[in-house]
């Protein structure tokens, strides 16, 4: 069983940064926010997500197959936002389900791997359809991951940061492995997010967020739901 | 063949070199450790087969890259009698080299090369059999690239192979990164174990030149062949084997050889007689169970040793992983001794069991034996730890299998109680029913031609199981690769979705050695369980399935299945990959091995099953969760204990009347009873149709089987009907027994059913099935037991097509008549 807790040993240390839990303290605005994961499958979507919500590391992550589902809090100033974090699968055959996920998402990071080309081709294919299809004022953040791999980078940073302003994105460049960037991509989209009462959905009232889109279900109304 | 008194097992170890730290392969991930690797090559040495070979039995690692190799063995070896002065005739000497020769003309047609020769590694066994050991090694360790020491004896070596030295650089050398020619270069050729050949006949012969003043001309000629400096000029063994010297002229007189072995205690030879039919590895297997421990082993005989860590710690270490000042760890050094393991505790061990458990299909032996009845009843981790049980299991099983196709029904019922894991690869194959001539159909198979499909199967494949060392080897994914690659383009319809991965895995862990019968299981498991899921375009099937899997839910647990929809904790969140692998991508293999065991014995709805028993173990939790907390729950699969969830999922099956989970989908040979026009699925329409329903529907002919009219099947009744239609239709024609409430006045105004005699007769049946009629011309029978269902009445369901279907059965009676039936 060695191989499967193959955890880095400064796990705990990066994900119990300051900004991260909340605190009991905390008296500001709580936020909730809906954000999805998109990119072509290895690319290391789950694997950010792990190394931002249990600051852990697997070499060997399994594939996701559908999409998993985690939360992750960050303290912001005197606002606690809360990200429910929508992991998809990779797959290109998967794609039919990725509208189920990112529909009512108010944040998407996209991410390739900075060593294979092919992926940041796939992340403009995600990028472009978000900007048709995602809710208007979607924060989207391009993730070029796999940082560690510099010497086998195929993807130029340059490259990818022009493409990135040029489309009004957030970019960085992170590593799930180091967790280089991993926290700061999350914290980057936290600011930008509107905290205002219309938008974020204060203290989870809105609910946007946490349930999926369910009008093609052709279930009874939402109305009836009793949470 | 019988093992002999004397075979023992012969327990060796070494470690592999550690690769420079913190280095990782082409694709980013770390590297496979060497010892790894070495496990994935012995898998192939462990399936030789010969008479003149010590068997391969079993390889497994330990901490710090150390390997433990288990083989064959004998006490006695050529260098013993060497040594012993003794004085090897011709007849002997001519027996040994055909025999060594023999050995080599199999191992090289495997392209297995020795390069391991000395006297002491052929070994003899008591009734004159020669054996060559450590033959392996060199294999194993991929030309002697993975380990960080030189393999062979300096005597007996080959001069190219003195020649080309022992480049201490290679042996952590990526295979990936060194081009073929480069290993070809370094890599020891057949020739070079013919020199080595020579060399021990030359050891032989000049014992009794000594001793006996005399040349042995006949042999002379043989050992000259072999030792010519230049390897082209050395005959090959299949060559020498052909010299007239090795001609049937000499065949060597039994008596001659035989020396007396330690003679075994006369109490264990009824047993060992019976065990010494059996196959080494089964004994092994054995010798296994009874508490044996390799590694134990080997530190009895002082081989391991422990050093405290601290003392192996480097003086100094660069920020690159480099590491200075550090003594090398002799225990890291190559050691060529084997620790013998009599089989006498094993023996001993098992001399209780009667004979009649080595032929259980003569006789009755599980009533005949309460221990053996009573083994049958424990856990199934228990029993299987149950020495006495798993040697009669797989004693049976064995016989059941031989016998294969013709006995694959009396392997089914046996599989029903449990599959012993030594089995568990043939029952499989077995239960799948899979064409005896696969090996054939697989190599006809393409598995190399590259496909859109590659490179999602090669990030696939490294991420899979990983933690099984087999599937971790280069080897395994290789083996793995071309499977997949196999399966995708046999089957054009299809397409490699991700969970394709998952699902290869079990078999190919089961079948390491046996790649075509891996492929074949797998491709009989598929139409049979995940009939069209892999269509490129399989959003109906899938949705299909989900809805029958929330019916399932609704049946039998209306209260978990009101909360989740309530919270909309909807199974296409959770339940994809449960289904689209079979539970293989969220349980670890050991908790599928045993799931598969049971679901290869249901049909393809018994997964359905499966995934309501899984709900139900975590019942508890998920009514107190909302949303969040029950995805959560499920995005990390929280323990669950599978023996449990089979129990209660065969519970489930059989509680569900067959029609609840017919799906368009399913392979076409399992529809029950073939009467398929009863069902007609053009009715239901579209899936979204069957989504918003939430009750499932029965079709006439389960229900008039669960009507049981006649009081034939079932000592009390199954099933409660309740017609909705009014009351005029009901006087006119209805179901005995049935209960009649009307849809439109059996209802208070806050929705509950009013209370009657109707309504009582209703609540005292709660339980049961409660079957709703309705008109075929609207859906208020559908309506009614939703509300049934709001209600959290259990296991409700729907007539199909309504009332008319029934008219043609002559089931129906004018309700006056009811009274009087």
């Amino acid at each position: 069983m060695a191989n499967r807790g193959n955890q880095a040993g400064t796990a705990t240390a990066a994900a119990g940064g300051a900004a991260q839990r909340p605190n009991g303290a905390t008296q500001g605005k709580i936020c909730q926010f809906k954000l999805v994961l998109l990119g072509e499958s290895a690319v290391g979507k789950s694997s950010l997500v792990l190394r931002f919500v249990k600051g852990q590391f697997h070499e060997y992550q399994e594939s996701t197959i559908g999409a998993a589902f985690l939360t992750q809090t960050v303290c912001l100033d005197d606002t606690t936002v809360k990200f429910e974090i929508w992991d998809t699968a990779g797959q290109e055959r998967y794609h039919s389900l990725a509208p189920m996920y990112y529909r009512g998402a108010q944040a998407a990071i996209v991410v390739y791997d900075i060593t294979n080309q092919d992926t940041f081709g796939r992340a403009k294919v995600w990028v472009k359809e978000l900007q048709r299809q995602a809710s208007p004022n979607i924060v989207i953040a391009l993730a070029g991951n796999k940082a560690d791999l510099a010497a086998k980078r195929a993807v130029e940073f340059d490259e990818a940061k022009g493409y990135a302003e040029e489309n009004g994105l957030l970019f960085m460049e992170t590593s799930a492995k180091t967790a280089m960037n991993v926290n700061d991509i999350f914290l980057a989209i936290a600011k930008k997010l509107p905290k205002n009462d219309g938008a974020g959905g204060v203290g989870g009232s809105s609910g946007q967020g946490r349930r999926l889109d369910r009008a093609e279900d052709g279930n009874k109304p939402a109305s009836s739901c009793c949470k | 063949m019988e093992l002999t008194v004397d075979c023992c097992l012969g327990v060796s170890t070494f470690c592999a070199a550690n690769h420079p730290v913190e280095s990782c392969g082409s694709n980013g991930l770390p590297l496979t450790p060497n010892s790894v690797q070495i496990l994935g090559k012995f898998q192939s040495l462990s399936q030789l087969e010969h008479p003149n070979l010590c068997a391969y039995v079993e390889i497994c690692r330990i901490q710090h890259e150390r390997v433990i190799v288990v083989a064959e063995h004998y006490s006695t070896s050529l260098q013993t009698l060497i040594l012993k002065k003794k004085i090897f005739g011709l007849d002997l000497q001519i027996h040994i080299s055909r025999s060594i020769i023999e050995a080599l003309r199999y191992l090289h047609s495997k392209n297995v090369v020795h390069q391991n020769f000395h006297s002491k590694n052929i070994l003899i066994s008591s009734e004159g059999g020669v054996k060559l050991s450590a033959y392996g090694i060199y294999y194993m360790t991929q030309s002697s690239t993975l380990v960080s020491f030189p393999i062979g004896y300096p005597k007996y070596l080959a001069p190219e192979v003195l020649l080309l030295g022992y480049d201490p650089s290679k042996s952590w050398l990526d295979k990936s990164t060194v081009c073929d020619e480069t290993l070809t270069l370094y890599s020891s050729k057949p020739k070079s174990d013919i020199w080595s050949l020579g060399m021990i006949l030359l050891e032989m012969d000049v014992l009794s030149v000594v001793v006996e003043q005399s040349v042995q001309p006949e042999l002379k000629e043989v050992i000259e062949s072999c030792l010519q400096v230049l390897p082209e000029n050395r005959p090959t063994a299949d060559q020498l084997l052909k010299y007239p010297l090795f001609g049937s002229r000499f065949n060597v007189p039994a008596a001659v050889f035989k020396f007396p072995a330690q003679p075994l205690q006369p109490d264990l030879l009824r047993i060992h007689q019976l065990m010494s039919k059996l196959p080494l590895s089964e004994v092994y297997h054995f010798w296994h169970l009874v508490g044996g421990d390799v590694e134990a082993e080997l530190r009895k005989a002082g081989i391991l040793r422990n050093k405290p860590a601290i003392f192996s710690l480097p003086c100094l270490v660069l920020e690159e992983g480099e590491s200075f000042g550090q003594t090398k760890d002799r225990t890291t050094l190559f050691d060529d001794s084997v620790v013998e393991i009599s089989l006498e505790a094993l023996l001993r061990r098992l001399q209780h069991l009667p004979s009649s458990v080595f032929d259980p299909l003569m006789d009755d032996v599980i009533n005949d034996h309460q221990t053996l009845r009573e083994a049958a009843q424990l856990p199934l981790v228990i029993k299987e730890k149950d020495i006495d049980y798993q040697l009669y299991r797989i004693v049976m099983f064995d016989k059941q299998l031989r016998g294969y196709p013709l006995t694959r029904q009396a392997i089914v019922k046996e599989a029903r109680e449990d599959v012993p894991p030594f089995c568990r690869a043939r029952v499989w194959a077995a239960l799948l029913k899979v064409d005896p001539s696969y090996s054939a159909m697989y190599a006809a198979i393409d598995k190399e031609t590259s496909h859109s499909s590659d490179r999602q199967i090669e990030v696939d494949i490294p991420r899979c199981h990983q933690y099984m060392d087999l599937l971790a080897s280069p080897e395994g994914h290789a083996k793995f690769k071309r499977i997949l690659k196999a399966w995708v383009n046999q089957h054009p319809q299809y397409v490699y979705w991700q969970g394709l991965d998952s699902l290869t895995a079990p078999f190919l862990l089961l079948h390491f050695n046996d790649e075509a019968l891996a492929y074949a299981c797998l491709a009989a498991f598929i139409p049979k369980y995940l009939n069209n899921f892999f269509w490129k375009d399989n959003s109906s099937v899938i949705q299909e399935y989900l809805a029958k899997f929330s019916h399932l839910i609704a049946f039998h647990d209306p209260v978990l299945r009101n909360h989740l929809d309530c919270i909309g904790f909807v199974p296409d969140l959770y339940a994809i990959p449960w289904f689209l692998t079979m539970f293989a991508h969220v349980f670890p293999l050991h908790k599928i091995f045993h799931l598969w065991d049971k679901l290869l014995l249901g049909n393809s709805s018994f997964p359905l099953c499966i995934g309501l028993a899984v709900l139900q173990q975590l019942r508890e939790s998920l009514l107190e969760s909302g949303f969040n907390e029950c995805i959560l729950l499920f995005s990390d699969m929280p323990e669950i204990d599978i023996e449990r969830c089979l129990k209660d999922s065969i519970e489930i099956f059989c509680s569900t009347p067959q029609s609840v989970t017919f799906r368009q989908h399913e392979p076409p040979s399992v529809s029950p009873k073939g009467n398929r026009s009863f069902w007609d699925f053009s009715l239901i329409g579209s899936n979204s149709t069957l989504k918003s329903e939430r009750c499932p529907r029965i079709s006439a002919e389960d229900f008039i089987e669960l009507l049981d009219l006649n009081h034939k099947r079932f000592a009390r009744p199954k099933m409660v009907v309740v017609d909705v239609r009014n009351a005029n239709k009901f006087q006119n024609g209805a179901v005995p027994g049935s209960i009649n409430l009307p849809y439109q006045t059996c209802w208070t105004t806050d929705g509950t059913l009013i209370p009657c005699e109707q309504v009582e007769q209703l609540e005292r049946a709660r339980g049961k099935i409660v079957c709703v009629i309705g008109s075929s011309c609207n859906d208020l029978g559908l309506k009614f037991s939703e509300i049934l269902l709001d209600l959290q009445w259990p296991r409700v369901c729907t007539l199909h097509k309504g009332f008319d279907v029934l008219l043609k059965t002559q089931i129906l009676v004018v309700p006056a008549a009811v009274g009087m039936c």
